[in-house]
């Protein structure tokens, strides 16, 4: 039996952010990995930090995303005074490209939205303006493009490792190889967690599972969704920015170079027969040569790169796109910070808001928008089968408005 | 340095000259061989330098495993020059870390 | 393009495996990237040991060309210059040929892939001619080329030994070889050889450094004590331009992995291994493996391995009556058995039993 005053569950970008803004107010905080640390989505994702994710034309949630991945950044800055791990924080720009004009009337539309809310960051560039950024992408496949200068990429294992260490020096344990069974609740108070050898006791709970959250909080509208990565040899830097794209309508797609110049490109799996297993960190040929065949369109002249590894990883969604952080109905001690599909910008906040909520009571930056009980007594969600990373955009940019528990 | 008399491999099949360009310089090579063994033959030893430390690097495996004996070829960094074969009028740079993508 | 048996990598145990496969009515396709087959058969120059039925006496380059004759006639489709990049769990086959990319549906695969070189860091070990010694016997004995006039070798392992004296053959002069541990790591025959040639064999001495600015020009040794500890005051510099690693070497199992084998560690083998039972299946249903990926041994047994595995796929496959596959492989079990004989082989033997019985131990 061991004793705490916080379980974090999730060894991941947010769950070692809680542990150690939890460490860091002075709280016995034990994190709980089923795997290792980066196992899930922070391993496997591109290390993109957009601050904007999507195109969504939802004017409140474009100023709640940029009011959090903000904040975030700021975080990590911070930490780049004093950490002693370098998580490889480049803040080199971020290009979205629209490749017809119909998108590209979308990304217009878009920057309209986001100028309105004072983002005088954001910059449309035209399909000249483009091809100067990034020279080496095919011009056939640009209409334009959006370009934030404060987007950029980090090294999403260094900052699990950073956040962890960090956290471990303050008194935070790490238990690796350790998977929470159950969130142990009685009379609908956290009593603690149930792991292989035992339980362990804790009023208070933070279920940052993401891809595997829902698992253990029923209620939770978490969906996990599954991508593919693929990582080039090492290449000369080519210019700067990592991009994301939606491509060919039917495969979102992103790219970035790494710092040790690597080429990580990745997007969703394609939607696979009924019965597909959004856990599968199975690679497939076909998939291989998807992702593969688009590298090619994308940057003719990395045709002949040789690709060094490929996988698969789970994240998560939730049903209109933002993530979950908050007190979950009904279970109180029970801290939610899931459902993340653009984690790296929002994982250095999120702990510290599940931090603050935990010791004061209350939060710096509202989080009544991102209420995990927000889709409590809804209609369940009824996601098409099989789904991808564009039929989810599809589908939430459709019928998804943000939903208040209130 | 070539090994044209073996006692057991016997003497070196005859093979063609051709002629590569490393750095600009013409060297012999025969046709079919490696770059690295024409380079070796020519007493080449440092086929690139590093990223940061700009450290000589050259062959170590030479059964193209590792990469460290790659070197610019026709333009194109990268190439393990161990199991590539040359071919005539090719050119090969000295690779100066990740080397220049055309 | 489907074919009945994928066979990765056409070094000894790739071979043996076609062969035996194709013999029985196996439809197989084997791959390897190098222009030529026979993986590291035609760099082994020396006389092979063993008893008459493991081809004693015969040099390894005339075994390579004896297995390329064979798989030629019994119709083994080898795919040369085709690199195998990945391996799936669902056993499909990623490759690239020159003319393009191609994926392989085969029934069974026998990933035959091999083995790589360890390296030893210290001061100086990334300059030109500090390469490892299969390195310096691959110039030498297959690309004629010398890559240096006088020789270090680190480590006294069979392939120390045998590259020293290959390198003496190839008229270099080899300076010294040096060990680490208090006696000899290989086969003694192969270490009087090079010692009637003065070639010193120094146990107990470590290399500390490797010095020149543009590639090797000396190389600092020291002894060492019981700790491996570098004995102050012993240090020599010698006058060398060409350093070999000799210090093991590991397999080559990366498609193994991503296909999602199992593996264990045995340093016996070599290190990290994929599991296989005793027909060389792995803990994947239709893959096998034989050779140095399963295991770091010699030419003999991966061609024995290469064998065991060609029978089993020829019986899963139902083109032999089983009475006869059971037989023909027990048979080869009994060659292999006999390979691992002796002091030499009694910690490979071990660690094998071992891999069997952890194979078929099943899911953990």
């Amino acid at each position: 039996m061991q004793k705490a005053d916080v379980v974090v569950i999730g060894g991941g970008a947010v769950g070692t952010s809680a542990a150690y803004h939890l460490a860091r107010r002075g709280r016995k905080v034990v994190l709980c990995e089923m795997r290792n640390i980066a196992s899930g989505a922070t391993g496997r994702c591109g290390g993109m930090v957009v601050h904007c994710y999507g195109r969504e034309l939802n004017i409140e949630k474009t100023d709640l995303r940029l009011m959090y991945t903000r904040a975030s950044t700021r975080i990590m800055r911070e930490y780049q005074k004093s950490f002693e791990i370098d998580f490889e924080l480049r803040q080199v720009g971020c290009l979205d490209i629209a490749i017809d004009e119909q998108e590209f009337e979308g990304l217009k539309e878009l920057l309209r939205i986001q100028r309105s809310l004072g983002d005088t960051e954001i910059e449309l560039l035209d399909k000249k303006q483009t091809l100067e950024v990034m020279p080496n992408l095919n011009p056939e496949l640009i209409a334009g493009s959006r370009l934030r200068r404060s987007d950029g990429n980090l090294n999403p294992f260094k900052l699990a490792r950073a956040q962890a260490l960090e956290a471990q020096k303050l008194g935070a344990q790490i238990r690796t190889q350790t998977r929470v069974e159950k969130i142990l609740l009685s009379g609908g108070e956290v009593q603690g967690v149930e792991v292989a050898d035992g339980v362990i006791e804790a009023p208070h709970v933070v279920n940052a599972a993401n891809g595997w959250a829902h698992q253990l909080t029923p209620g939770l509208e978490t969906i996990p969704v599954r991508e593919l990565a693929m990582v080039t040899e090492r290449l000369p830097k080519l210019p700067p920015q990592p991009f994301e794209m939606l491509c060919l309508g039917d495969f979102a797609y992103g790219a970035t170079q790494t710092a040790s110049g690597n080429y990580n490109l990745g997007g969703p799996g394609p939607a696979r027969p009924p019965g597909y297993d959004y856990y599968d960190e199975r690679i497939y040929v076909d998939e291989v040569y998807r992702v593969m065949s688009y590298i090619a369109v994308i940057f003719p002249k990395l045709a002949e790169v040789s690709v060094i590894r490929s996988w698969v990883g789970t994240m998560a969604f939730t049903p209109d796109a933002m993530p979950s952080i908050g007190p979950m109905p009904g279970a109180k001690g029970l801290f939610i910070a899931a459902g993340y599909p653009d984690g790296m910008a929002w994982a250095a906040v999120s702990g510290k808001l599940a931090a603050e909520h935990i010791c004061d009571g209350r939060t710096s930056l509202p989080i009544d928008h991102l209420d995990p009980g927000r889709f409590l007594g809804q209609p369940k969600v009824r996601w098409p089968q099989p789904y991808d990373l564009t039929v989810c955009h599809d589908f939430l940019t459709r019928e998804r408005a943000l939903k208040h528990a209130k | 340095m070539r090994v044209l008399h073996h006692p057991i491999l016997g003497d070196a099949p005859a093979a063609r000259a051709v002629t590569i360009h490393v750095d600009g310089r013409p060297v012999q090579a025969l046709e079919g061989e490696m770059i690295a063994s024409a380079l070796t033959a020519a007493g080449i030893k440092r086929f690139r330098t590093t990223s940061r430390g700009r450290d000589p690097r050259g062959i170590f495996c030479a059964i193209g495993r590792c990469t460290d004996c790659v070197m610019e070829v026709n333009g194109r960094p990268n190439v393990r020059t161990c199991v590539t074969p040359v071919e005539a009028g090719m050119t090969v740079n000295t690779q100066v870390g990740l080397g220049v993508w055309k | 393009m489907k074919t009945e048996l994928a066979v990765i990598g056409g070094g000894p145990a790739g071979l043996c495996a076609a062969i035996e496969a194709a013999q029985r009515g196996v439809e197989v396709t084997l791959v390897d990237e190098n222009q030529r087959a026979g993986g590291q058969l035609f760099k082994q120059i020396h006389r092979f040991f063993g008893s008459e039925e493991h081809l004693a006496g015969v040099r390894g380059l005339t075994i390579g060309e004896m297995l390329l004759e064979d798989a030629r006639k019994y119709g083994v489709k080898v795919a040369l210059n085709t690199v195998a990049w990945g391996l799936f769990s669902d056993r499909q086959i990623g490759v690239t040929a020159p003319d393009g990319v191609d994926t392989l549906e085969p029934q069974k695969v026998v990933v035959a892939t091999g083995a790589i070189e360890n390296s030893l860091s210290f001061p100086g070990w990334t300059l030109p001619n500090v390469m490892g010694a299969g390195a310096a016997q691959t110039m030498v004995n297959v690309h004629r080329v010398l890559p240096g006039q006088r020789v270090l070798i680190v480590g006294s392992g069979n392939v120390g030994l045998i590259v020293a004296y290959q390198l003496l053959q190839a008229g270099a002069e080899v300076t010294a070889v040096v060990e680490a541990l208090p006696g000899i790591s290989g086969y003694q025959v192969h270490a009087s050889k090079i010692v009637r040639m003065g070639v010193p064999i120094l146990c107990r001495h470590t290399i500390l450094r490797a010095l020149g600015t543009e590639c090797v020009q000396k190389a600092e040794i020291a002894r060492v004590d019981e700790r491996f500890n570098p004995v102050p005051g012993s240090e020599r510099l010698l006058d060398v331009d060409l350093i070999c690693i000799a210090v093991g070497l590991r397999p080559l199992a990366e498609l193994c992995h991503m296909a999602g084998v199992r593996f264990e560690y045995y340093p016996a083998l070599g290190g990290h291994v994929p599991l296989h039972d005793s027909t060389m299946q792995t803990t994947l249903p239709g893959v096998y493996v034989a050779g140095d990926v399963s295991g770091i041994e010699e030419a003999s047994s991966a061609m024995e391995e290469g064998r065991l595995a060609g029978i089993a796929v020829s019986v899963a496959l139902g083109k032999v009556d089983p009475q006869a596959g059971a037989k023909d492989l027990a048979e080869a079990g009994r060659r292999l058995r006999a390979l691992r004989l002796g002091p030499y082989g009694d910690d490979r033997h071990e660690a094998k039993e071992k891999i069997v019985q952890s194979c078929g131990q099943g899911a953990r």
